[in-house]
């Protein structure tokens, strides 16, 4: 029986999700303390990190402050813009251009009061998008415009908002502040091996300049290489290609035309025969990608694909291939072990649920990293209980955008063929279709896509619920003082809020105002 | 404190009742009781609020005569500052009040601790056992006003029932000080007036209360009035 | 066969899980209207009601707001008063003769919420000279006081410290029953069911009763206690005993008169653990309600009533003692084809912590939320409904069973059996190893409609001095100034209020008298 106590973590590997994990646990142990945990992270001077997703959720306005870093010092460092939600451009059908919001913004939350049956009903008007009828977002990044003024505290917002970010220069961010005032010891070397005890759990890791490094616990951010959680202790990888087709990305960095040049509000994704083109705005340039199932479409093509869509600005420019193993291990967590980010799990970055996942798992594990050795089963059955639903619910969600989806390609055929819909997403689906969506859907705390998600993306891509019973719905007025406040917001604010571009040119030369 | 007991022709043949025209007892009175059928012509001097009775938790209709507590800006010693009085300041300090509600009699009671009501000076009220004929216009005046508290009451109860009042925090900024809130003032809201349904606007003219309505909107410019006066 | 939409609902039962249910259900989907749900109860003259429990949750408040009840009314017609907690006496370790210890399970933690900000390390940590009740909630020195939860100015059902009520479960059941049929568009059957005929897919087709003859509806309720006539009886799913974790299977109720008409009223539920149970004690308006809940196992009937008649004293003299089978445990479903389950019928624990009510608002909430029109959505409610209820029901019990299994009573076989490790469900066991070193914190509590939250927990294992070693981690909590600022905004807060409240009588002689204002 093992009664030592835990005492120190090692981070294996940078990048997003070994900075982000090892700045977060530092923080909550107090690491910089005498006598605290102490937190130390290896990463190789010579693997280049991918950059997972460029796109955060609003969680991370949260993380970032609890970190102790000021918004304008990681605006700035890190070319960062704000995201207001996700424009998604022909999903609905091939031939016909039509293009819907899935906004971080509603005027009612719907678990308090639902204006969805309203909505359904046209009492919001006749011709109204239900994006557009319960919040004023959309309208505001169509115009490019911020979700907040100069004059706003810093993390906050007047409209809720994430970040798009150079993921590269947040890594070197993370990793300064981690070590300067978090206290993360920092090791530069390879990993040559990995060490098992008798038990099984983790001994040591080998390294080619820094020995063999020891520590009570492990977290595995090596990316798809999973060196300790999946080569190491031999976790298993449960491929999920068969739900989510898209294995490749084809990847271009754009500049601006000019250094004014308007930047987009929100992440444009624009479905294409065998896939979907991503659409980021930073502040020195765009980010594009096409992610595609090399199953449907040649690597050649795809490129041109994505080519074609940036335009003739595209020709000079270099295009990088990414192979993606969509899927996640058959545990996240194992003995003195646990992994996060790309070595847990991939889905593809339609909801930028990449680095949404890694705050998720850091925050738990910090909470959750027993103080005894002898307590690691209990930890470890919960946090893997926890994050196998997280990541099951995430591909629901990313499967839901392709399940009612009408385009007519092989591609999107199979991608919404009813045998390859999860049972859990088919069930809910057929419950909505008379049934409102409803909080008891959505019964964990941890759900990752809460109910306002799902009914962005159903009404956007024009799902067809037809509610039995609506006679029961017969707070018109309420509603109807909600829609009113919609419009009136959307017309105020568009003369309130700066353009992003111009606002982020304020933030680099004043700063937010701390109160 | 007020210590209220009824008038009894025995105990009081002695008693003798004062008047006071400059209404001293509501000196340090912010606030003061009127009843809705004073409504049009307390308008257009005071402000006309709800507030909560400390003691039972129920709304009364008050007019403003302060801005902050232990303030009355109407009270003067050359006399009354505004045209229009209250009736419960007319009253002061008889009161009449129905001990069995079925039978519909009123009892007079008076305020011991007035020094308006003692044995010395002011007009009698007792002659021979028999109320004087003073007592009996005084007693049929407070009589009056308490009929119309039920009638104030009714309308509150409407008032509430059509969600008419709200809450609202007051912010004064008086000229060259401080602003400061006054908390614990129900007022009728504007907006939701004019969403009532043309049914609810119909029970409020059955129940003959457009006008008082109108009367305390109207008596909102009375606020700044009240304002002006502080700083006088 | 089923209809495709489901446009009857029989409820069969009235008490106070069949009339809250009808008040929901009718409030919540329009009952009445046309092209709504039509609402009939059928209840029996003959059967006296079983008032399960007279306390509730404060969810009992949203409830009847809901539902558009005065609540100043609802209060006079059924001998209410406010409840602001529980306290429990003696429940740590065995007493010394003559002495007493008490801890408080309050209401709120105002001013603060353990899941933004845990104060629970710093008090482990001695950063309040306080009890862990009385450190974090203004409410435990409130309770103590016996003063009101808020002011006769105070609006209907908003309160300056949390509360609940204390009614007489009788009184209220009419009380619903007049307000649904009168209100609600409620129909009332009076009669006994006498037979429950299914259609050939399992399904209830009708009931039929000895004074209206044959009933049809599309959808039952089965509200009828513990016989369970519909979901047990006719439909056959069976009832899953709990003997084994919670063994108080029996009580014992008495009604007591208060000594003086202005004795003060308890604000809070006092739960006095004796030998083989314990008591409850709840103050109504005009009596006391009080009852000793025991294990038949552990005690005789007769040594039972006389813990009870002990505990009461001079008072329980020419009183008489009532007597009541609790069935402990819950039906492996609550939802079958087209019948729910809502009530005891559904389960029963024990009346510690008030559960019964509290779930029967839960229940009737779902159902009304999730009523399925259609019935093609029927199954995929039925699955939720069951899921979420077994979850709820577990939750419950393993709630319960800390607040024995923590003891360190040892003077009975009673107490030895309760803190046996074969007792107590292994989800709670694990919980406890991880207490032991870790404090509760809000990943311990992951369902979004966990019966029993986070604050609960940490006032139970803390008012029951459960030791949580946190040495080999302190730095993770080694924000001790905004500990410091919290605590004393508590205690600030605590003086403010003994100042501002009245006493519980004073207050509820106020409402009973005036009512309370609307806003």
């Amino acid at each position: 029986m093992q009664t030592e106590a835990i005492r120190s973590v090692l981070v294996v590997g940078g990048g997003t999700a070994g900075w982000l994990t090892a700045a977060n646990l530092a923080q909550s142990f107090n690491s910089a303390e005498p006598g605290a945990i102490q937190v130390t992270l290896i990463e190789s001077p010579d693997i280049a990190t991918i950059g997972v997703g460029e796109g955060t959720w609003p969680t991370m306005r949260a993380t970032l402050q609890k970190l102790g870093i000021k918004e304008e010092d990681f605006l700035r460092s890190c070319n960062a813009t704000f995201k207001q939600g996700t424009k998604f451009v022909d999903w609905q059908h091939s031939d016909l251009p039509a293009s819907y919001h899935h906004l971080f913004t509603s005027v009612s939350d719907p678990t308090q009061f639902n204006l969805a049956p309203y909505w359904l009903q046209g009492r919001a008007g006749q011709h109204k998008s239900y994006a557009s009828a319960v919040s004023a977002q959309g309208v505001i990044a169509e115009l490019g415009l911020a979700p907040k003024k100069i004059t706003n505290k810093a993390y906050e917002g007047v409209l809720n908002y994430a970040y798009h970010l150079d993921a590269g220069k947040f890594a070197d961010l993370l990793k300064n502040h981690a070590q300067q005032k978090l206290g993360v010891h920092f090791i530069s070397a390879n990993v040559l091996d990995v060490s098992l005890a008798i038990d099984g759990s983790i001994a040591a890791v080998i390294t080619d300049s820094a020995g063999r490094q020891q520590a009570d616990f492990y977290v595995d951010c090596t990316g798809f290489q999973s060196l300790l959680l999946g080569k190491a202790m031999g976790v298993g990888f449960r491929p999920v290609s068969d739900t989510l087709l898209t294995d490749h990305a084809v990847t271009i960095q754009v500049p601006y035309p000019t250094p004014d040049s308007p930047i987009n509000a929100c992440t444009h994704s624009t479905a294409q025969a065998a896939g979907w083109i991503w659409d980021i705005g930073l502040t020195n340039r765009r980010g594009v990608g096409y992610v595609y199932s090399s199953n449907y479409v040649s690597h050649e093509q795809a490129e041109q694909c994505l080519r074609r869509y940036i335009g003739p600005a595209a020709d000079t420019l270099e295009a990088r291939k990414l192979a993606m193993q969509v899927g996640y291990r058959e545990k996240f967590w194992h003995k003195n072990c646990v992994a996060i980010g790309l070595s847990a799990a991939f889905v593809e970055p339609l909801e930028a649920s990449a680095i949404f996942l890694i705050e998720a798992a850091a925050n738990m594990l910090a909470d959750q990293l027993p103080a005894l050795k002898e307590n690691l089963p209990l930890a470890e059955s919960k946090f893997n209980k926890s994050f196998l639903f997280r990541w099951q619910r995430t591909i629901d969600f990313i499967k839901l955008h392709y399940a009612l989806s009408g385009r007519t390609e092989p591609f999107w055929q199979a991608a919404r063929a009813k045998q390859l819909i999860p049972q859990s997403l088919q069930d809910v689906l057929q419950s909505w279709q008379t049934q409102p969506v409803s909080p008891y859907d959505f019964a964990h705390v941890y759900e990752p896509f809460p109910m306002e998600s799902y009914q962005y993306v159903l009404y956007g891509m024009g799902f067809k619920q037809q509610l039995a019973d609506l006679q029961r719905y017969q707070q018109g007025g309420k509603a109807a003082l909600y829609f009113q406040r919609v419009q009136q917001l959307t017309h105020q604010l568009q003369q309130e809020l700066p353009a992003q571009r111009e606002l982020l040119a304020k933030i680099y030369r004043y700063g937010f105002s701390a109160l | 404190m007020t210590q209220r007991i009824a008038l009894d022709s025995q105990q009081h043949q002695h008693y003798k009742l004062q008047e006071d025209k400059l209404f001293s007892h509501t000196k340090l009175a912010h606030i003061l009781p009127l009843e809705v059928n004073e409504f049009a012509a307390a308008a257009a001097y005071f402000p006309i609020v709800f507030v909560k009775d400390s003691n039972t938790g129920q709304f009364r209709a008050c007019v403003m005569t302060g801005i902050k507590p232990g303030q009355n800006l109407y009270w003067h010693q050359a006399g009354w500052q505004a045209g229009y009085t209250p009736q419960a300041l007319r009253n002061y300090p008889l009161l009449a009040v129905q001990p069995d509600t079925t039978s519909g009699d009123y009892v007079i009671v008076v305020d011991t601790q007035s020094s308006l009501f003692n044995p010395q000076s002011g007009h009698s009220l007792f002659a021979a056992g028999q109320a004087t004929e003073y007592l009996q216009q005084r007693a049929g005046a407070a009589i009056a006003q308490a009929k119309s508290v039920l009638l104030t009451q009714q309308f509150i109860q409407l008032l509430l029932e059509l969600e008419l009042l709200v809450a609202r925090t007051l912010t004064l900024t008086p000229q060259g000080a401080e602003a400061y809130d006054l908390t614990g003032l129900y007022l009728i809201d504007e907006q939701r007036l004019a969403e009532l349904t043309d049914q609810q606007w119909l029970s409020l003219r059955q129940n003959n209360s457009l006008l008082a309505v109108h009367a305390v909107l109207m008596s909102m410019n009375q606020v700044s009035a009240l304002i002006q006066r502080s700083v006088l | 066969m089923l209809k495709s939409t489901l446009d009857e609902i029989v409820i069969v039962g009235g008490g106070t899980a069949g009339w809250l249910t009808a008040a929901i259900l009718a409030k919540k989907l329009n009952a009445g209207k046309p092209g709504s749900v039509q609402i009939t109860v059928i209840e029996s003259p003959d059967i006296a009601i079983l008032g399960v429990g007279e306390g509730t949750w404060p969810t009992m408040r949203t409830t009847l707001q809901t539902v558009g009840v005065d609540e100043g009314e609802f209060m006079r017609e059924c001998d209410a008063t406010f409840k602001q907690g529980a306290e429990f006496v003696n429940w740590q370790h065995t007493p010394v003769p003559g002495e007493k210890h008490s801890y408080f399970h309050p209401l709120s933690a105002v001013f603060h919420s353990s899941y933004d900000f845990n104060l629970a390390p710093y008090w482990l940590q001695g950063a309040s000279d306080l009890p862990y009740d009385l450190a974090v909630a203004s409410q435990s020195r409130i309770c103590q006081l016996g003063l009101a939860p808020k002011k006769i100015t105070t609006a209907a059902y908003s309160a300056l410290q949390n509360y609940a009520y204390h009614f007489n479960a009788l009184k209220f059941a009419a009380f619903m029953k007049k307000h649904c049929t009168e209100k609600l568009s409620v129909r009332f059957i009076s009669g006994n069911v006498q037979q429950v005929s299914l259609h050939p897919c399992g399904a209830i087709a009708s009931v039929s009763t000895d004074s209206a003859g044959e009933i049809k509806a599309d959808f039952f309720v089965d509200c009828t206690g513990s016989k369970a006539l519909l979901l047990g009886e006719a439909l056959g799913v069976p009832w899953h005993g709990i003997n084994d974790i919670i063994f108080n299977d029996t009580a014992l109720a008495m009604q007591v008169p208060y000594p003086a008409p202005d004795w003060p009223i308890a604000t809070h539920t006092i739960a006095t653990a004796h030998e083989a149970g314990w008591t409850w004690d709840i103050g109504l308006h005009n009596r006391r309600g009080v009852g000793y809940v025991y294990s038949s196992s552990h005690s005789t009937d007769e040594r039972a009533e006389q813990i009870l008649r002990q505990h009461i004293g001079v008072q329980s003299e020419g009183l008489e003692a009532r007597k009541i089978k609790l069935n402990l445990g819950y039906r492996q479903q609550f939802w079958r084809k087209n019948c729910v389950a809502i009530g005891m019928s559904a389960a029963f624990i024990e009346p510690l912590e008030a559960s019964a009510i509290f779930l029967i608002e839960a229940a009737a909430n779902m159902l009304a939320d999730q009523f399925p029109r259609s019935s093609a959505s029927l199954e995929f409610v039925e699955k939720k409904f069951n899921d979420t209820f077994k979850l709820r029901w577990d939750k419950s019990i393993d709630f319960i069973k800390l607040h024995y299994c923590i003891s360190q009573r040892r003077d009975t076989e009673y107490w030895v059996d309760n803190c046996t490790d074969s007792s107590i469900p292994q989800s709670l066991q694990q919980r406890l190893a991880h207490w032991r070193l870790h404090p509760p914190g809000k990943y311990d509590f992951d369902y979004a409609f966990e019966p029993f939250v986070l604050d609960s927990y940490l006032f139970v294992l803390y008012g029951m001095k459960f030791n949580t070693d946190i040495s080999h981690n302190l730095s993770s909590y080694s924000d001790i100034q905004s500990a410091h600022q919290l605590f004393a905004e508590i205690d600030r807060t605590t003086a403010i209020l003994q100042q501002q409240l009245p006493t519980h009588r004073e207050l509820l002689d106020k409402v009973y008298q005036y009512g309370m204002p609307k806003l």
